[in-house]
């Protein structure tokens, strides 16, 4: 039998219990004050990049010179900025930081930096605070079709009355009309599309020494591809005597098709990458003719086992650790992941004379070749509506325009001069005679360069502070910028449009498809025949491929893409 | 029935077949948090297996690294504000109301039952919620961590239970003994309601120190993240970092990193955890089942 309590309740127990949680708020009020920041104390030295890359056209100049803001007069004004920081794990810059009190006293700028999350909570939280409208007033943004339904919701607002007012940031990062459709919507410009700088970083690496030990050329085109990498896998190359080498390492890198690791061979077939851009056969590559040669290509080599095999379950790491073990003849790599000191010296101390060498990507029967695809599309912001009705326009451009040359870049890309950093004769970031925790690279000074996002364009100054020489274990020099450069210059196809098309509504199902269809042609668990192939292919309009590639081709011929 | 030392061989089998699951259990829990460990042990350039990792390899450096830097101390002691500080609110709250729900003489009980359970079933969503933080201007500050969780339903639910089960005639002495509703709770209903309240207390301790997603959407100020936003943080700048460009050398790598913070984040939990334990099943089976 259920039997309940019977209390009634006395009035000092309500006046107890009002009192008791007034008492709990208190206690939870108080406590966003307590936690302070105060000077970082490790002694251990850095060891993480940033995760915000920078980028934009490789040697493009910004002017070094000390820029004289000229003090601004009239109110101060409050402005909120909401950007992914350079460095996440690390603090915030502290409130007494340089660059703070610079920004208010010459620009009249009260800023409110936050650091966004990463990835997707980045974008919950802006969503959030969009459907709040309590955007902040300039933020960077990663997703496109966050920005495009803000811009639908009318959330944004207009970036081109900011260009005037920004007159050198304007013409390094936002003179690119290509660049700028990205942003624009319905004709109107309603972001700021910064450019890439290092965009080409992929390169194919080949092994010069194994080249020159087996007395062999780099090869030029994919037959003598295969006959190398099938003597890398075969004639002991590192003369170990033992069989443990493979031509080429690889592993599917990222979602689409066989990933970007094998894209030099659909390159040489002139369809690398999931879209095939040009206007008369626009649509996924997979349907163009020379998709199938290019994977009966990728299936021989497989089938020779010149390719380490266990590339379908390989990641990054693994091959990471693979040709830096000495067991691959050729990968595809991030021109810094492979010639960077501190990721170099681990292939340096397995191979004391190995010598990495970019190799031109192999033609293929047309003569064309591509490593992969580029685009040269760095991040973007947005501006609230909000902020431009507020009349905040003027000081977000005063603030952009500061960060992009002379003191504000070199305050928010390098820190302090003499403190963090210092110039050389050639002018160039030097750091010797700094201690170690004070060098603007450092975890310790992770704090104030976390708006480095803002300034970074790939000035020589920079790219050099970045990438610095070192000495292999015998003593030979390397520049990872020469390699960066020589990357650069490798036939990379222009696929910057592509930014432009939305997933589709069942991406995920589509990725799979095409993905395992590809491996499994070229395991031979599917005889890679016409019929099977034409029956693959056909299988896309299951999926509604072809209303997808529909809107993206009206998508690409709104934005001036496409003809 | 054959018996061997006093026990059925059914006895026999049964009891091996339940600790050998058990045991399966106990190592599939166990492995990736001695992995995890090993790992954050792991010396720079180990090449080996770190399940093998011996103890005279041991390395401290992602430790040192991670408890000399500010952020992780300053993140921990804000989790630890969260924690103490919403624990304590959702503790006085949840028994307030718990006890209050007790009483058959409350106007309109059944309402706020149902309003309460209503809550339980259906959530306003993310948007009213943040609408509603930022609309008590409490965006950016702590509270906005804690006071959305202030009661949780299921929580008083137990404890509600709890209380029930507890026998009416001890209120009732008191009552007649002159004793108004804050003397009979706090000494008569707390007094006997220990496991219930170490049980719903660890399940609230829990939920704040693992609390992620609600300072990710309220708080802007980086000082103000807790524990699991950093180590989120580490986590992921360890993933898109995944190459080093400076020339900076660590002494402990990333993953030794990653790791070290993973397990200094569980840590507190870890040692709560079986201090708890005793009171912690007799609670949730208390406040299950009444007569």
């Amino acid at each position: 039998m259920l039997k309940l309590k019977t209390h009634s309740l006395s009035r000092p127990l309500s006046l107890t219990m009002v009192l008791l949680t007034v008492l709990a708020l208190f206690l939870v009020a108080c406590g966003d004050n307590t936690a302070t920041t105060t000077p970082a104390t490790t002694t251990a030295a850095a060891t993480t990049a940033s995760g915000a890359q920078i980028t934009t056209a490789a040697g493009a100049q910004t002017t070094a010179a000390a820029a004289t803001t000229a003090a601004v007069t009239g109110p101060v004004v409050d402005l909120t900025v909401w950007m992914a920081p350079g460095a996440p794990e690390g603090a915030a810059p502290p409130a007494d930081w340089e660059a703070y009190k610079i920004i208010k006293e010459k620009l009249n700028i009260n800023l409110k930096f936050t650091m966004t999350p990463v990835g997707n909570d980045g974008d919950t939280k802006l969503s959030a605070a969009a459907a709040s409208n309590n955007l902040p007033d300039l933020f960077q943004m990663t997703n496109r079709t966050l920005f495009y339904q803000f811009a639908d919701q009318g959330l944004l607002g207009p970036t081109t009355q900011l260009l005037p007012s920004m007159p050198e940031r304007s013409k390094l990062r936002y003179s690119n009309d290509n660049l700028n459709k990205l942003v624009t919507v319905n004709g109107a410009m309603l972001g700021l599309q910064e450019p890439a700088q290092l965009y080409k970083r992929n390169a194919l690496f080949i092994r010069q020494d194994w080249l020159d030990k087996l007395g062999l050329k780099a090869p030029t085109t994919l037959d003598e591809f295969y006959e190398v990498a099938k003597a890398f896998t075969e004639k002991d190359p590192d003369g170990n005597g033992k069989n443990d080498t493979f031509g080429f390492g690889s592993f599917i890198n990222g979602p689409n098709g066989l990933g970007i690791n094998f894209d030099f061979i659909y390159g040489a077939y002139g369809l690398p990458g999931l879209w095939s851009l040009s206007p008369d056969k626009f649509g996924l590559a997979i349907r163009d003719p020379n998709y199938q040669k290019a994977t009966e290509y990728v299936k021989k080599l497989i089938d020779a086992k010149i390719v380490d095999p266990d590339w379908p379950t390989l990641k990054l790491d693994d091959l990471r650790s693979r040709w830096k073990q000495g067991k691959y003849g050729i990968f595809v790599e991030d021109f810094c992941a492979a010639m960077c000191q501190a990721n170099y010296k681990g292939f340096d101390a397995n191979n004391p004379k190995g010598n990495l060498v970019i190799l031109d990507p192999p033609k293929g029967p047309d003569g064309k070749n591509a490593t992969s695809t580029f685009a040269p599309v760095g991040t973007y912001y947005a501006v609230s509506k909000k902020a431009i009705d507020g009349g905040k326009g003027p000081a977000i451009a005063r603030l952009l325009e500061w960060a992009n040359s002379g003191e504000g870049y070199f305050l928010l890309g390098f820190g302090k001069e003499g403190v963090n950093y210092k110039f050389d004769a050639t002018k160039n970031i030097d750091v010797t005679g700094i201690k170690p925790e004070l060098v603007y690279s450092s975890k310790e000074q992770q704090p104030i360069l976390q708006m480095k996002t803002m300034a970074y364009i790939g000035t020589d100054v920079e790219l050099r502070a970045r990438y610095v020489l070192f000495q292999t274990g015998d003593g030979r020099n390397i520049d990872p910028l020469d390699y960066y450069k020589k990357s650069f210059n490798e036939p990379n196809l222009d696929a910057t449009a592509v930014e432009l098309i939305k997933a589709a509504p069942n991406q995920a199902d589509i990725s799979r498809y095409v993905s395992e269809g590809l491996v499994q042609f070229v395991l031979g668990q599917k005889p890679l025949n016409s019929e099977n192939w034409n029956s693959y292919v056909k299988g896309l309009d299951g999926l509604g491929v072809s209303d997808w590639e529909a809107a993206a081709k009206k998508s690409l011929q709104g934005a001036g893409f496409l003809k | 029935m054959k018996r061997f030392l006093g026990r059925s061989r059914d006895d026999i089998a049964f009891s091996l077949v339940s600790n050998g699951f058990l045991l399966f259990v106990l190592i599939v829990v166990l492995v990736p948090l001695y992995y995890a460990l090993m790992v954050s042990f792991m010396p720079l350039g180990y090449k080996g297996n770190p399940l093998a990792l011996s103890p005279l390899d041991w390395k401290f450096e992602a430790y040192k690294q991670l408890l000399g830097q500010n952020t992780f101390i300053q993140a921990m002691m804000t989790s630890l504000l969260i924690t103490v500080s919403g624990v304590s609110l959702n503790m006085v709250l949840t028994v307030l109301m718990a006890y209050v729900l007790c009483s058959r003489t409350l106007p309109g009980r059944n309402i706020i039952m149902t309003l309460v359970i209503f809550t339980f079933l259906f959530n306003a969503g993310l948007v009213p919620n943040y609408l509603l933080v930022k609309n008590l201007n409490l965006i950016n500050t702590l509270p906005a961590v804690i006071l959305p969780g202030a009661i949780s339903v299921y929580n008083l639910l137990v404890m509600r239970a709890f209380f029930l089960g507890l026998p009416e005639s001890l209120s009732e002495a008191a009552r007649i003994d002159g004793a108004n509703d804050l003397y009979i709770l706090w000494k008569i209903f707390l007094p006997l309601s220990k496991p219930i309240l170490l049980t719903i207390g660890l399940f609230y301790a829990v939920g704040h120190w693992n609390e992620f997603f609600l300072p990710i959407l309220y708080l802007n100020d980086r000082e103000l993240m807790p524990l699991p936003v950093l180590l989120r943080n580490i986590l992921t700048a360890a993933n898109l970092g995944e190459y080093v460009e400076s020339n900076a050398v660590s002494a402990a790598s990333q993953e030794s990193l990653k790791m070290a913070a993973v397990f200094l984040a569980m840590l507190p939990m870890l040692i709560i955890y079986p201090w708890i334990q005793r009171h912690f099943t007799k609670g949730v089976l208390l406040g299950g089942v009444k007569e």
